[in-house]
Formats: C-alpha cells, sequence, structure tokens
C-alpha cells in the first residue's frame, strides 16, 4: 500500500470524481470530495517526509520500466509544491460549503465537487510525473477542469473569462506541445530524466532552443507571466469565490513548477541563463510585471480584481527568484510559491466570506466592514500586510531572500526596485484597509453578521499560516531543500 | 509568416539531421534515434525542401489557425482557428513517427521468425522488408539501401544518409538478426496524438458549449460588441446581477 503513495495522490480524486458524479447527491459529494482531498494531504505529508534528505521516490505505473512506461518521481521538489496544492485545495474546500451553496445552482453542485476534484488531480498528475508528455495531458486536465469552474460563476461575464482564458490557454498548451514533440524527435524518449541525460544541451543547436523557447511561452501563458497575463484578473474576478481562491493559490504555482522542471531537471541553469539568455529577460519582465500590475491593482474598484493583479504581480517575484539561477535565489522563489499561495488563499478566503455576507466584493460595499465582521477584517488586514512584505509575516520571508541574493550579486538597484515595488502594494493594501476600517457603512453592511464559522476557521487556517511561516520560516526551510536538490549541490 | 519560416527551418533542420525519421519498433527506444546536431549535410536544394512537405504543411495550418484565432472577433471563428492550430501539432508528430518503407506497427507471426507464413505473408508486400533464418539482409527495394550490408536500417534513403544513420544500424545489428526483419513505423508519435486529439475535441465541445452561454447572455457572439456592451455596463456603474436582461440582440451570424 505504502509503495502506492505516489500514485494515489493522483488517483484518489481522479476515481472520486466520476464516482460523485455518478451517485450524484449532494450531501454524499461534499463528503466524498472532503474525505478524499485531507486523505491526499495526509499522504502527501508522508511523501513530502520521506524525500526529506533529497530521496527520489521512482514508481513506475502498471509495472512497466521507465523509458516504455510512465514513471512518477517524488522528490523534495514535487513532493513540496504537493502539499502546498492539497492543502490550499483541502482548507478552501472546507471552509467554502455556505458559499458553494448561494453561488452554485443547486443542480450543478455534484458537478462542482466532481469538477474541483479533478483539477486538483491535474495539478498534482503534473507535479508527480516524470514524464514530459504526461505533464501535457495533466495540464490539460486541470485547464479544462478549471475553465468550466470560472464559468459556474453567476454573471455572464463568466463564461467570456472562461472562453478567454480557454482560447490563450489552448494556445499555451499547443506550444508546450509543440516542444515536447521537437524534444521526442531528437531522442526518443519523453522521460525526463532520460531527455536530461540525452539531450545535448553544450550544443546549443537551434532544436533545442526552438524547442525550449516554445515550452517556456507556453507555460509563460499558464504562469500569468507579465505580457500574457491578461486572462487571469477576468477569470478571477468573474469565477465564483471558492475557485478563485482555489485557483489563485494554487494554478500558477503549479505552471511555475513545471517551468523550474523544465529548466533545471530537463535542460540545465547554464543552457537556460547562459546559451539561451533567458534571464535577463525573465528578470526585466518579472519587474515590470511586479510594477505594471501593482499600479493596475491601486486603481481596481472590485477588490477580487486587485488581488488578481497582484497576483500578477506575485508571480514577477517567484520568478524573480527561478530566473537569478544561483541556488539562494531559486529557494527564494520555491518558498515564495508557498508563501505566496497561503497569504492569497487566505485573502481570497476572507474576500468569500464577505461577499457571503454582503453580496458584493466592490470596494464602495466594503465600506466599514470592520464594525460588523471584525475577525474577517482582521484576517484580511494580516493577508495584506503578508503581500507588502511585513516583517513577521510569510511574505516578509522570502522578500528577504530575494533582496539578499540581489545584494548578494551586487545589484543594489535591483534590489532597490524590490524594495520600492513593495510600495506600491502598501499603496492598494492600504486602499482596501482603509475601505474596511474607516469607511462610512452602509445599511446592507451594517446588518451583515460575521462569516459563518466554518469560512472563517478555514480563513484563519491559513492566515495563521501566514504567520507561523513569517515566524518559523518552514516554508524557506523546505524550498532550499528543494532548490539544492534541482541544482544538484545538496547532495 | 517570418517565425512559420523561422520554425520551419528549425523542423527540417532537424528532420535531416536525424534522417527524416529512423525510428522503427524493430529498435529499442534507447537507440532509436541519435540526434546529429551539427547538421552538416543539410539540403537546401528545392528537391530537399520539397521532400518535406509535411512540414511545409504543418507550418501552413499552424500560421493559419494561429492567425484566425488572433483575427477573427467572431468567437466561433476563433474556436475553429484554435482547431485548426492544434491539428498542425497533430500532422507533426505523425510525421515524425512515420518511418520510410516502414508499416504498420502491428506484430504479424511469429516475432522470433520461425514461423514461415510470416514469410508468406509479407511476400507480396513492397512496404516491409522481411529477413528470416540469418540470410542475410533483405532490404526494402524502394529504399535502395542493399548497398550498405548486414545491420544497415533500411528506413535510411541515400538522400538522407547520413552519420547518424550508419550509428543507428550497427548500434542494434546484432539484436536484429534474432527478430524478423519487418520495418515498422513508430507507433508512439501516433498514441500520443490519439490523447491530443481527445483533449482537443474535449476543449472544443468545452468552447463551444460556453460561446452558447455568453449568446444567451449577450445576445451576440461578436467579440467587439460583447466588449461593447461590457463597457456601457461598467459606465453605468449598474451591478451586473442581472443577466440576459436589456440588451437588444444585435445582429450576428451564429
Amino acid at each position: 500500500m505504502q509503495s502506492h503513495f505516489p500514485v494515489l495522490v493522483v488517483v484518489i480524486p481522479m476515481m472520486v470524481a466520476p464516482a460523485i458524479v455518478v451517485i450524484n447527491h449532494k450531501t454524499f459529494s461534499r463528503i466524498a470530495s472532503l474525505v478524499a482531498l485531507w486523505v491526499i494531504v495526509a499522504i502527501t505529508g508522508i511523501l513530502l517526509g520521506r524525500t526529506a534528505g533529497g530521496t527520489e521516490i521512482h514508481y513506475e505505473i502498471g509495472g512497466w520500466k521507465p523509458p516504455y512506461g510512465i514513471e512518477y518521481v517524488i522528490d523534495p521538489f514535487s513532493a513540496f509544491v504537493m502539499l502546498l496544492v492539497t492543502v490550499i485545495s483541502a482548507v478552501v474546500l472546507t471552509g467554502s460549503r455556505d458559499s458553494i451553496r448561494r453561488q452554485i445552482s443547486s443542480s450543478k453542485i455534484t458537478l462542482f465537487y466532481a469538477t474541483y476534484l479533478l483539477c486538483t488531480a491535474g495539478l498534482l498528475g503534473m507535479c508527480a510525473t516524470g514524464d514530459l508528455f504526461n505533464v501535457f495531458v495533466f495540464l490539460e486536465i486541470s485547464s479544462l477542469s478549471s475553465y468550466a469552474l470560472i464559468a459556474l460563476g453567476k454573471s455572464r461575464r463568466a463564461a467570456l473569462a472562461a472562453l478567454q482564458y480557454l482560447i490563450v490557454g489552448t494556445i499555451g498548451a499547443t506550444f508546450f506541445l509543440l516542444g515536447v514533440g521537437l524534444l521526442y524527435q531528437m531522442t526518443g524518449t519523453l522521460n525526463m530524466a532520460g531527455l536530461a541525460e540525452r539531450l545535448p544541451i553544450e550544443t546549443g543547436s537551434r532544436t533545442l532552443l526552438v524547442a525550449f523557447a516554445m515550452m517556456t511561452v507556453g507555460l509563460a501563458i499558464k504562469m500569468a507571466v507579465f505580457p500574457v497575463h491578461t486572462w487571469l484578473p477576468n477569470a478571477y474576478a468573474h469565477a465564483p469565490d471558492s475557485v478563485s481562491a482555489f485557483m489563485a493559490a494554487t494554478s500558477t504555482k503549479v505552471s511555475i513548477y513545471a517551468f523550474i522542471r523544465l529548466t533545471y531537471t530537463i535542460f540545465s541553469g547554464e543552457f537556460a541563463f547562459d546559451i539561451m539568455p533567458l534571464g535577463n529577460e525573465l528578470i526585466f519582465l518579472s519587474l515590470l510585471g511586479i510594477y505594471v500590475a501593482s499600479a493596475g491593482a491601486i486603481f481596481q474598484s472590485d477588490v477580487k480584481r486587485a488581488l488578481a493583479y497582484s497576483s500578477v504581480a506575485q508571480v514577477g517575484y517567484m520568478l524573480m527568484g527561478v530566473s537569478l539561477n544561483r541556488v539562494d535565489g531559486l529557494a527564494a522563489g520555491i518558498s515564495h510559491m508557498m508563501n505566496h499561495a497561503v497569504i492569497k488563499g487566505g485573502l481570497f478566503l476572507a474576500v468569500m466570506a464577505i461577499s457571503y455576507r454582503i453580496g458584493s466584493t466592490r470596494l464602495v460595499d466594503l465600506r466599514g466592514i470592520a464594525r460588523t465582521m471584525p475577525w474577517t477584517a482582521m484576517a484580511m488586514t494580516i493577508g495584506l500586510l503578508g503581500l507588502i512584505g511585513v516583517p513577521m509575516t510569510a511574505g516578509f520571508v522570502t522578500k528577504w531572500m530575494l533582496l539578499s541574493t540581489a545584494l548578494d550579486l551586487g545589484a543594489p538597484v535591483g534590489a532597490g526596485l524590490l524594495l520600492l515595488a513593495s510600495l506600491l502594494a502598501v499603496a492598494y493594501s492600504w486602499r482596501i484597509v482603509e475601505a474596511m476600517y474607516f469607511g462610512e457603512p452602509s445599511e446592507k453592511v451594517l446588518a451583515a453578521k460575521e462569516a459563518p464559522w466554518l469560512m472563517l476557521a478555514s480563513t484563519w487556517v491559513l492566515i495563521g499560516l501566514v504567520i507561523l511561516l513569517g515566524i518559523y520560516p518552514l516554508s524557506a526551510h523546505w524550498a532550499t531543500n528543494a532548490a539544492l536538490f534541482l541544482t544538484g549541490e545538496g547532495s | 509568416m517570418i517565425p512559420g519560416l523561422f520554425i520551419f527551418q528549425t523542423l527540417a533542420q532537424n528532420a535531416m539531421s536525424i534522417g527524416l525519421d529512423v525510428s522503427s519498433i524493430t529498435t529499442p527506444l534507447a537507440t532509436a534515434t541519435v540526434p546529429l546536431l551539427d547538421a552538416p549535410q543539410v539540403d537546401v536544394s528545392p528537391q530537399g525542401y520539397v521532400g518535406l512537405i509535411n512540414y511545409w504543411v504543418v507550418i501552413l495550418l499552424m500560421m493559419t489557425g494561429f492567425y484566425i484565432v488572433i483575427g477573427q472577433r467572431n468567437l466561433i471563428k476563433s474556436i475553429i482557428g484554435l482547431n485548426i492550430f492544434q491539428t498542425s501539432v497533430f500532422l507533426l508528430y505523425i510525421t515524425m513517427g512515420k518511418v520510410r518503407g516502414g508499416t504498420a506497427p502491428i506484430i504479424q507471426g511469429d516475432p522470433h521468425g520461425h514461423d514461415h507464413h510470416a514469410e508468406d505473408h509479407h511476400g507480396g508486400d513492397h512496404h516491409a522488408a522481411a529477413d528470416h533464418g540469418g540470410h542475410g539482409h533483405a532490404a526494402d527495394a524502394l529504399t535502395d539501401s542493399a548497398g550498405h550490408g548486414p545491420g544497415v536500417d533500411p528506413g535510411i534513403t541515400p538522400d538522407h544518409e547520413i552519420a547518424s544513420g550508419h550509428d543507428i544500424a550497427s548500434g542494434h545489428g546484432d539484436h536484429v538478426e534474432s527478430v524478423a526483419e519487418v520495418l515498422y513505423s513508430n507507433p508512439l508519435p501516433s498514441v500520443l496524438m490519439l490523447t491530443a486529439i481527445v483533449v482537443g475535441i474535449a476543449t472544443t465541445a468545452l468552447a463551444l458549449s460556453l460561446i452558447v452561454r455568453i449568446r444567451e447572455g449577450y445576445g451576440t457572439i461578436e467579440e467587439d460588441e460583447i466588449l461593447e456592451i461590457n463597457r456601457r455596463e461598467d459606465i453605468a456603474t449598474v451591478p451586473s446581477a442581472s443577466t440576459g436582461d436589456a440588451i437588444v440582440s444585435t445582429t450576428g451570424p451564429v
């Protein structure tokens, strides 16, 4: 049983999803999904523990040996991202019971749970698999289910946002597939370890460059890197609240995971950043994204949309860490994946609570909400402090890591720009905090009560993690392990 | 078309440098395609490019589809463009799986070559070379490579005869002796594309159903008009809770 853990993480949600649809009972679907998700949280926890020392767990699907069959590989990095995905997925689903009942029409609730599980399975599959084509398949599983989840939003704009995301996302996935094809043509294998062995990296041939460029562009769309991020704000703003919370915390992170895998495991840091001058471009785009998206967030009238823009900016921080091509930079990028997931998950859950009580997420409707929903407003404030990177929050840890790396590299200008960008985060955060605490409440707000306890508890679980990870930087520790493993300096 | 030409050149170089497509099921995947990256003998003559007609079609489809996705404002037409774009990738994969002179990868008769029915069966087959009981090497007449002696993979034509071809062939020369020598196309890319086609169908179905919902909500499937409606709605700052009312169905081809 224990030897099957790597595949069970993917198989359990994937099997429960159709069962839910067949049985088609609302209470059953909720209980079954929650059980499935918390079981895989436990399994990924065990897997992370087992890989802690830098060991890899290999699992051959159906007993077929790697060059022919598909292999799952769990290493410290994939276990780290899988834990992130499962925890967020489970916590968000636990907390959003009432919101789902309110926002999803009752005939679609079972389908919602099934799609949610499929999306989780797809994201986990992308992390677990050691086969490049399999990454594409799981990418599409998670993408297709997220298009469907976004379209479940009540407003007609949700369908439009989902379609826009679908078109852009499919172009991205097809580019990725094209790159996979070129690599297969060169090596005759799809296994990541096999590819890493056989690709003639040092020659820097044109095929390699084109394949890598195509896969990078494809994943960049999914990561919502600055110039190709346009699908994200609409998608997050119009999706149901529970879906926004889940996706904002996980989906871009897993694409970044795939990009890091591609860069550091299949190709190599030298190829991506020396032979292919990707480093400068990515750093430039990250910085530009941080500034443009943060500035965009300041001018949004809707909280969900402002947080979505801030997500684009935060992806910039992660990508910047990755593209510094150094162990400490990579560790900063990876640890920001978890820190940001926790922060954004908590923030979107708090927004969900507010939207559940007052039925709106517009900034003007939020005024004075701290009077009637003090705990939610406080959670929101702590989350926003985390986004800014105030000490004692998770956001501080990664910004500190990034800054010290930048200073270490002798790039004080870059470090200064990073610090300056935090001011923009202060600006958009302050607008929300000001509205919540100092605005004149409307009658609707005065009539609101504190959020349902389950919603509040889940919000505070994630917000508690923001503080915990800020004081005791566990995510930084795991991320450093993963970075050492990826660059081969750990063993 | 400039990016298209660039991609095409890459594909062409790549294809030529590995001898078009030299993997077959009789060779273990591990040694199937050894890339030769310097590609010293890239054929830039007109014939060389004509021979790569599949890659031309791939690029043509890819750019056509991509242009339709970007250029068309009608949502259904964009989705059709997306389909064409995906189809080009299917064709690319299937092309790389084809082995010149190779037959469908279905094992016929006894794979160990002791079954003489297999020989009969292949007697009239122009696409496959059969070899039994260690009689040297029966190369396919079409590929005209008998001169290379035992162990040379008949999948390589003189046009694309490059060093890597010899490497591949000699790499599994002894392996060939024990296995009935039928040249198969590589089945893996086709199998991968079956998966990708399924994904493509799912995407199209989902996209079309989303368009149905958009049409119900907005009364049009022209992107310009939809965005215009959204803009007017934003200016009016009316909460968008009410859907499907007040918008007069503007004309749009459905």
